[in-house]
């Protein structure tokens, strides 16, 4: 029945934008106790992983379950095709959080090198990409991909700034090497967290356009 | 449009004062399988069976415009409508076997049309109920009464017999609505089959039948040709509101 | 007690268990087992009746077929012989002889099949033709006006086409053919097969009809003609209900008494050349119509076995026809096993041997038809068959169909034309008793005939007695009948299981349908007349058309019962209504109409019945209308056949006479006809 299925497809959709919180939430968290060197709060995102891991898999018995019962067709079927999708790529962000959380933990509160200014500033620019996709894919407007692939190329670019600029700290002083992996890993991650909200926006646009496009 | 084999062009009729179908066109493919799908009532039955004319028998159809099959109108007065119908074959809901034979209900087209030779005869019945993939089942008892099947067999004995006056489209109304899934499946295996060598145009009310085995379908609502377009647009991708709708099953 | 909402007991709900309990002796359940009692009897009554109209026929028949109580004896001479085959092999007929009476039945018997094998001649191609016209070819709007002519034509009384017969047909056919006299074997048959159309008619139309749609599209759509469809897949589709209706229209031809004692002649030889229709003839029903009234001792004996040989060959008749539906069925349900004989012949001799037949089939024709009509009148009849089977074989489909449709359309037109020249003649002819001047220079108005007494031994004067005493007939039987019928039908539509009772039941019935009327008259005649001694009188007369027309009534009743859907009763009886409740007030009032139907139908037969009448109950001429019911009576149809054989002027009265007659059948029929369809629209289900 038609409102059964509507009632599912609800569900599902307020279940993906509570994995989207969580997400968003473990990435911001993770930076910031990089920036603060906080090891609490390190723990805490890391302890957040199972929950993530097990809304993954809740989401695509869900949705399988929705596909097997019942056979939608159009636009049904392209939103369980795009959340099929997201499930991953919100996996695979929140899974990043957690990296930067352990990373920080095994910097055992090192002092930085500079001010990170950086590393946050990017971590801001990625999490607001996420946040437009999840608000597109709530909202089902797309407007707000337009610039999507303008942040993607500023997050490239202050990857490899980032990098530029530890090479250059690694060059000066040898002690630096530890520190400055880290940071340039921390830079990779964060450049592919906006690849995927990229990602995750091709996704959702073909879900209300019914359109392959290509966002990167 | 290549490959073209049936055109519809403005096509308007009414029962009586009520009009049941408003200037459709469309364009059908050779080889290829067409589904026209729609909640009851909006006209896809009488669309088909526009095709081969069998609104002929029924006094108060009233039909302007034009069906043209190979380039040529169907309906102008100068065609032989027991000609047309030799060329464009039909399939009912309900399987309607002669009471004859299977041998007899199979030969009584090739009969009216002259074929008398029992040789022959014979070829053109093992031939058609080859190709309806019923050969196997009822080889040895050919001369059994046809009502002594089961439906998903007189079903296919019905397509055989159609087969054997060799049209060139076959117009299958609901052919399956009346059987179990696995005569269902047979049947619409033999339809992937049938495209070879015809051209397939079904009405059905089971959207996923018409996902599963047509190429292009049209979508139906109260008279109007909504939409027309390959399977999988219809499917994936609707451009009409009504379309999606009904095929999300919002209504109908 | 059972609790309410407040908690104390609700007086008006009684305690479960008490309740449901049955009680036996309730008004309600006293009254349902006795009217089921009731209609058991009646459905049991029509068994009786015709149990003891059978046993009654053999114990009269003994005599004639035994010597001092054997039915085979040893003669003198040492060697066995047996009465009955001495009756059965006997060629000469002669009961009436002072010293060697012969009943010798074999004349007899091809005097009947001869005339019901020339009726069937004539009769199914018409009816086929006209059955098939009617149901597929006329247009909707015609179609309901030809079905009520023919159901007109059925409600002619025998007498009446006799008197058409005698005054029309027998003339022509003596003068045209120049033959000594016009009554015959072909007048028997022309008029037993315009008798037998209706019956052919609407069985084999409704059987026609009832073949499905998706039938005739499925081999529309494969490029067959509208005449292919019907010619190869609708006719014989229905080939079942087609076979019954002629069987049935046999039976009636072989049980036929008043016409055939009319118009062929009554003479009791075998035709010699056998093929001689201009031969007369007598039947087996003609005789036991003629000579009913005057045989007595062994005579009368030899007339009862003759009515058990017809009610055998009736019996015969009808058992073959279901025999023959049955494998019919059979085959088309695909239970049948198909013919191993077809499968082994080689296809040639199958082709060549049809060949073969087809043209000695013509040769025997024309040497047929060139015997009775002359060799050119043969030549040209065998032309114009030939001619037309050639065409539809060499024309294109689409143009031999007008050819194969104007065949039917004249089948269907001669039968309408045998309606109106039959009415033709007998308005034309009688309209003279109805209205005439007077030597006075006045119009007499028509109901002087209607009310004066008969003249002159009948041959002028009125026919109010006679009008009287049909009426007292019609009503005293339709009395009797109704409660009878109905309750038979209700209890066979509604009480009776299935099995072997209701089949022995529904045997009895269909029986009794089909016998004879002359066989009840004779009935009438040995066992009311004079073995209970009511004589010639009215109540004989009451007592056997009661028995006729049973069981009409009861099929109709059965029928419109049978039509109201099973949810009406079971909403009912879900409701605790009880089985007699249910059908009092839920069954019956649909059925009504369908009842009253049957009533009305029944009313126009036993107006026309003659031959039970004629020596039981009615008297030559009576002055006043009988007040009696011990005494005889006139009828409108046993006058018309007096008036008939009257030697002089008989005519003018007896065409008045069957005039009237049918003005009352029309309106008989008319109004149940109006009372069908004005009902049909009212029930919706």
């Amino acid at each position: 029945m038609p409102e059964k299925l509507d009632i599912e497809l609800r569900n599902i959709k307020k279940e993906i934008e509570l994995m989207g919180e969580l997400s968003r939430a473990m990435l911001m968290d993770s930076v910031t106790a990089l920036r603060d060197l906080d090891i609490q709060l390190a723990e805490d995102v890391l302890s957040r992983k199972e929950t993530l891991y097990k809304m993954d898999q809740n989401i695509e018995e869900h949705a399988l379950k929705v596909l097997t019962l019942h056979q939608p067709m159009a636009k049904d079927m392209r939103t369980l095709a795009c959340v099929l999708k997201m499930i991953t790529y919100l996996t695979r962000i929140g899974r990043y959080g957690y990296d930067i959380a352990k990373v920080t933990k095994e910097m055992g509160g090192k002092k930085h090198i500079k001010k990170l200014i950086d590393i946050p500033a990017m971590a801001r620019i990625a999490d607001t990409m996420v946040d437009d996709v999840m608000q597109a894919f709530k909202t089902e407007d797309i407007r707000s991909f337009e610039d999507l692939e303008e942040r993607d190329d500023i997050l490239d670019e202050e990857r490899y700034s980032i990098f530029r600029e530890c090479v250059t700290y690694m060059m000066e002083d040898p002690r630096n090497i530890t520190m400055c992996s880290h940071y340039i890993m921390i830079a990779r991650y964060l450049e592919r967290c906006g690849d995927h909200a990229c990602k995750i926006a091709e996704k959702v646009h073909y879900m209300v356009t019914g359109e392959w496009v290509e966002i990167s | 449009m290549t490959g073209m084999i049936m055109e519809v062009k403005d096509l308007n009729l009414w029962y009586g004062k009520k009009k049941a179908l408003n200037q459709i066109n469309m364009r059908m493919k050779k080889n290829k399988v067409t589904a026209l799908i729609g909640p009851s009532g909006c006209g896809k039955s009488t669309l088909i069976r526009c095709f081969n004319r069998m609104n002929d028998t029924i006094d108060s159809v009233k039909i302007t415009g034009e069906v043209l099959y190979e380039g040529a109108n169907i309906y102008s007065p100068s065609m032989d409508v027991m000609k047309v119908r030799t060329r464009i074959g039909m399939i009912f809901q309900k399987p309607n076997p002669f009471p004859k034979s299977v041998y007899d209900n199979i030969a009584y087209g090739p009969r009216i049309h002259g074929t008398k030779r029992k040789k022959e005869l014979d070829r053109i019945v093992e031939t058609s109920l080859k190709k309806a993939a019923l050969w196997e089942e009822v080889h040895d008892r050919l001369n059994d009464s046809a009502m002594g099947l089961s439906g998903g067999q007189q079903q296919r004995l019905c397509i055989a017999r159609a087969l054997a006056i060799e049209p060139d489209i076959i117009l299958m109304d609901e052919p399956t609505s009346a059987l179990d899934p696995l005569a269902t499946s047979k049947i619409e295996d033999l339809i992937y089959e049938l495209k070879r060598n015809y051209t397939v145009i079904i009405v059905t009310h089971n959207m996923q039948q018409a996902a599963r085995v047509s190429d292009h379908t049209a979508f139906m609502y109260l008279g109007d040709l909504v939409e027309f377009a390959p399977t999988r647009e219809i499917f994936e991708n609707p451009k009409q509101r009504l379309t999606e709708n009904y095929i999300t099953g919002r209504f109908g | 007690m059972a609790k309410g909402s407040n908690g104390k007991g609700d007086p008006a709900i009684p305690s479960p268990s008490s309740s449901l309990r049955k009680r036996r002796l309730s008004p309600r359940s006293l009254l349902d087992s006795s009217i089921k009692g009731i209609l058991l009897f009646c459905a049991f009554f029509s068994i009786i009746a015709l149990g003891f109209i059978v046993f009654f026929l053999f114990k009269e028949a003994v005599p004639i077929i035994t010597q001092e109580n054997f039915i085979f004896y040893r003669t003198d001479y040492g060697y066995w012989k047996a009465p009955i085959l001495d009756m059965l092999q006997g060629e000469t007929w002669r009961p009436v002889s002072n010293n060697n009476p012969m009943y010798g039945v074999k004349p007899l018997i091809v005097g009947s099949l001869m005339v019901t094998a020339g009726s069937m001649i004539i009769a199914i191609p018409l009816g086929l033709g006209c059955a098939i016209f009617i149901s597929q070819l006329a247009p909707s709007w015609i179609r309901d006006k030809l079905k009520t002519a023919v159901e007109l034509l059925a409600g002619v009384p025998s007498v009446v086409y006799g008197l058409f017969g005698l005054i029309v047909l027998v003339r022509w056919i003596k003068v045209g053919f120049d033959q000594p006299t016009g009554e015959s074997v072909l007048a028997g048959s022309i008029i037993l097969g315009v008798m037998a159309l209706p019956t052919i008619i609407s069985v084999a139309e409704d059987a026609i009809s009832s073949v499905t749609r998706d039938i005739k599209e499925a081999s529309l759509a494969l490029g067959a003609t509208k005449w292919q469809t019907i010619s190869q897949i609708v006719v014989p589709a229905s080939i079942s209900g087609i076979t019954a209706g002629i069987i049935l229209g046999m039976g009636r031809a072989m049980g036929e008494t008043m016409a055939v004692m009319m118009v062929t002649g009554n003479t009791a030889i075998i035709p010699d050349p056998a093929y001689d229709i201009f031969s007369t003839v007598k039947t087996l029903t003609g005789t036991i119509g003629i000579e009913m009234g005057e045989a007595t001792g062994d005579h009368q004996s030899a007339l009862f076995f003759l009515a058990v040989l017809l009610f055998f060959l009736v019996l015969g008749i009808n058992s073959i026809a279901v025999y023959i539906m049955g494998k019919i069925k059979a085959k088309h349900l695909g239970l049948a096993k198909p013919s191993r004989l077809k499968e082994m012949i080689p296809e040639n001799v199958i082709i060549w041997g049809s060949h073969a037949i087809k043209i000695a089939g013509v040769l025997v024709f024309l040497f047929l038809l060139t015997e009775w009509f002359g060799f050119l009148a043969g030549l040209v009849i065998i032309g114009m068959v030939v001619t037309i089977y050639l065409l539809m074989k060499l024309l294109k489909p689409k143009a031999g169909q007008y050819v194969a449709y104007g065949v039917v359309s004249l089948a269907m037109l001669a039968t309408i034309g045998a309606l109106v020249i039959i009415f033709y003649y007998i308005i034309s002819e009688g309209i003279g008793s109805l209205i005439s001047k007077t030597d006075y220079g006045y119009w007499t108005p028509p109901w002087w005939f209607l009310l004066r007494a008969p003249e002159d031994q009948g041959v002028g004067g009125g026919i109010f007695p006679a009008i009287v005493g049909t009426f007292y007939l019609v009503v005293g039987a339709i009395l009797i009948a109704m409660p009878l019928g109905v309750g038979a039908g209700i209890y066979l539509s509604e009480y009776a299981k299935e099995g072997r009772l209701l089949r022995t039941i529904r045997l009895g019935i269909d029986n009794l349908n089909g016998t004879p009327s002359i066989v009840f008259g004779l009935f009438a005649f040995a066992f009311l007349v004079i073995y209970l001694d009511f004589g010639i009188s009215l109540i004989t007369g009451i007592i056997i058309l009661s028995i006729m027309v049973l069981p009409t009534i009861i099929r109709t009743t059965e029928e419109s019962l049978k039509s109201v859907p099973h949810s009406m009763r079971e909403g009912s009886l879900a409701l605790g209504s009880t089985k007699w409740e249910t059908i009092w007030k839920v069954v019956l009032p649909p059925s009504l109409p369908g009842i009253i139907t049957g009533i009305i139908l029944s009313i126009g037969r036993a107006a026309g019945e003659t031959a039970p009448i004629l020596f039981t109950a009615t008297a030559f001429i009576t002055p006043s209308p009988v007040d009696d019911l011990f005494e005889p009576t006139m009828a409108l149809s046993t006058h018309i056949f007096i008036l008939a054989n009257e030697e002089t002027g008989g005519m003018p009265n007896a065409s008045g006479t069957a005039l009237v007659l049918l003005i009352i059948i029309f309106i008989v029929y008319a109004s149940a006809s109006y009372l069908r369809r004005r009902f049909k629209d009212r029930i919706k289900w």
